[in-house]
């Protein structure tokens, strides 16, 4: 499958293979979230993902076509 | 009346707090206690930008300790109406920020490092540092001088304020650099703060730029039921430490513990009525984080962080068992739909009711239930679950209430919002809200 990434924040410059922090990644049809990092090279932290404008977990498994949004670690105020 | 800084077990009408923290929870040492309506004067410092620059602070933020409340116990909450509120600091300066790649481990706010040390062997964690010069390379680490500075200012400004703390203005980068020299006494940090005065940027890419002052407490309430960073005592910033690999880590059930109160809501000021859950015996009231304007959204996710005197009137209210905060605003800030209806207004109600074969529920008046979550969809559920709780309704009910008669407001993006709802009096009083909304708003007109 493929799945559209974007790379928000600080992550938009760590995947090489996305230099804009944006674009489709193919997968194996049973790829979780889990898989996409390590597709991506990204070490476990604690990211936030929105697939499809809902915050999902790890082991949650991806489909074909999702638009996947993964967010740094952030605070403020 | 009895001033008292140091622990004891006599409950004091006023409990003054001059002393700080980056962690809250249990491990706390409390201060006071203080009476069930006594009062706490906290001199806060400011809460993120100054903190952020320091890595010693494992939060990004610092906040003021905790006092015991007598008589709060969990289970029940604290009403903190908020008395007094003054701007201490002359100037301050703030912006935007990303990360410092590699002198963090998964969270700049919460573990900042020093990488050479970490390299040649030494303690990294946490470091100590000194301050030499200014701009991004003035924060150096203690034991191998090396720059530590965790966060890098994107854009940002140096804003002075006058003398009522009703005006500010950003300034330039010469006078940025004057004040810098000076920045413990612009900013005005006590000698108990650890944070370093974030004026040492000198950041001036806004220049000339005038703001209006209404001075809010970003954090104002009780500690959680687990130490957390107090940055991320609230769903959206909390949510980065699921899965994180440093040692405030919590797993999605743990960070339920949160009580939520940094809301960074603009609201949070003079006149309003902040009701808190009771997660921990004793409450431990703490607060900080004050800002001198904050926009709704805080879209820079900075606002304008500077040090203040803070007194807030404390009042337990007995088996009012609460997951998040309620939020009392002053009725100015109340949206146009959640304000109380006037006399007028009920009687066209009731007469348009009548002629329609229906008879009106009743007397309602506005509460405003706060939630958090990773994004803003995510707070609006937390709050409407929150309120459904709370008032006994359907989270459908919640929704069309808070559609027809009330209104979400952003406090924080990411994601903390405000519900507004119109609520009926018979559940205010059955919950135990009504004396505190009624002292809020006065009693509902027209019945």
């Amino acid at each position: 499958m493929i799945v559209e990434v974007v790379l928000k924040g600080t992550l938009a410059r760590q995947v090489e293979e996305l230099p804009d922090g944006r674009g489709p990644v193919e997968l194996t049809d049973d790829a979780t979230l889990d898989t996409l990092r390590r597709e991506l090279g990204l070490p476990a932290a604690p990211y936030i993902a929105v697939v499809d404008g809902t915050a999902i977990r790890g082991a949650a498994p991806l489909r074909h076509g999702a638009r996947v949004e993964l967010h740094p670690p952030m605070a403020g105020g | 009346m009895s001033i008292q800084t140091e622990p004891s077990t006599a409950a004091s009408d006023h409990v003054v707090v001059d002393r700080y923290t980056d962690i809250v929870g249990p491990s706390n040492e409390m201060l006071g206690p203080v009476r069930d309506g006594g009062r706490i004067e906290y001199l806060t410092v400011p809460g993120c930008w100054g903190p952020m620059i320091t890595p010693a602070l494992r939060s990004g933020h610092e906040v003021t300790l905790p006092v015991r409340v007598e008589g709060a116990e969990v289970g029940d909450a604290v009403a903190l109406h908020i008395e007094r509120l003054e701007q201490v600091s002359r100037a301050i300066t703030s912006g935007t920020h990303e990360g410092w790649d590699g002198r963090f481990l998964s969270d700049p706010f919460v573990a900042g490092i020093c990488p050479t040390c970490r390299d040649e062997g030494r303690h990294f964690l946490y470091p100590d540092t000194y301050l030499e010069g200014h701009g991004h390379g003035a924060v150096r680490c203690s034991a191998c001088h090396s720059e530590v500075i965790p966060f890098r200012m994107i854009e940002g400004y140096t804003m002075v304020f006058d003398e009522d703390k009703e005006i500010g203005v950003t300034v330039t980068a010469e006078r940025a650099d004057e004040i810098a020299d000076d920045g413990q006494a612009w900013v005005g940090l006590p000698d108990n703060a650890v944070q370093h005065p974030i004026t040492v940027l000198a950041t001036a890419d806004l220049v000339g730029t005038m703001a209006r002052c209404r001075v809010s407490a970003g954090n104002l309430g009780s500690i959680p039921a687990i130490d957390l960073p107090s940055s991320h005592n609230c769903g959206d910033f909390g949510a980065f430490l699921i899965g994180a690999e440093h040692e405030f880590a919590v797993s999605e059930e743990e960070l339920e513990e949160r009580t939520d109160v940094h809301m960074d809501i603009d609201s949070v000021r003079v006149g309003s009525t902040v009701i808190v859950p009771v997660k921990v015996d004793g409450a431990g009231i703490y607060a900080g984080d004050v800002h001198a304007m904050i926009g709704d959204g805080e879209v820079a996710v900075h606002a304008t962080d500077v040090g203040a005197r803070l007194v807030v009137r404390v009042e337990v209210v007995k088996g009012l068992t609460l997951d998040g905060p309620l939020l009392l605003p002053p009725a100015e800030d109340l949206p146009f739909l959640a304000r109380p209806f006037s006399s007028d207004e009920v009687e066209r109600a009731k007469q348009l009711a009548e002629a329609n074969r229906t008879m009106l529920e009743g007397p309602v008046l506005p509460v405003q239930v706060l939630g958090s979550g990773p994004f803003i969809n995510a707070a609006v559920d937390n709050a409407v679950e929150r309120a459904a709780r709370l008032f006994g309704m359907s989270v459908h009910e919640v929704r069309n209430r808070g559609t027809i008669a009330g209104a979400v407001e952003i406090g924080r993006l990411p994601g903390f919002i405000q519900l507004n709802l119109q609520v009926p009096r018979p559940i205010l009083e059955r919950v135990g809200l009504a004396p505190l909304v009624e002292a809020a708003y006065g009693p509902a007109a027209g019945w």
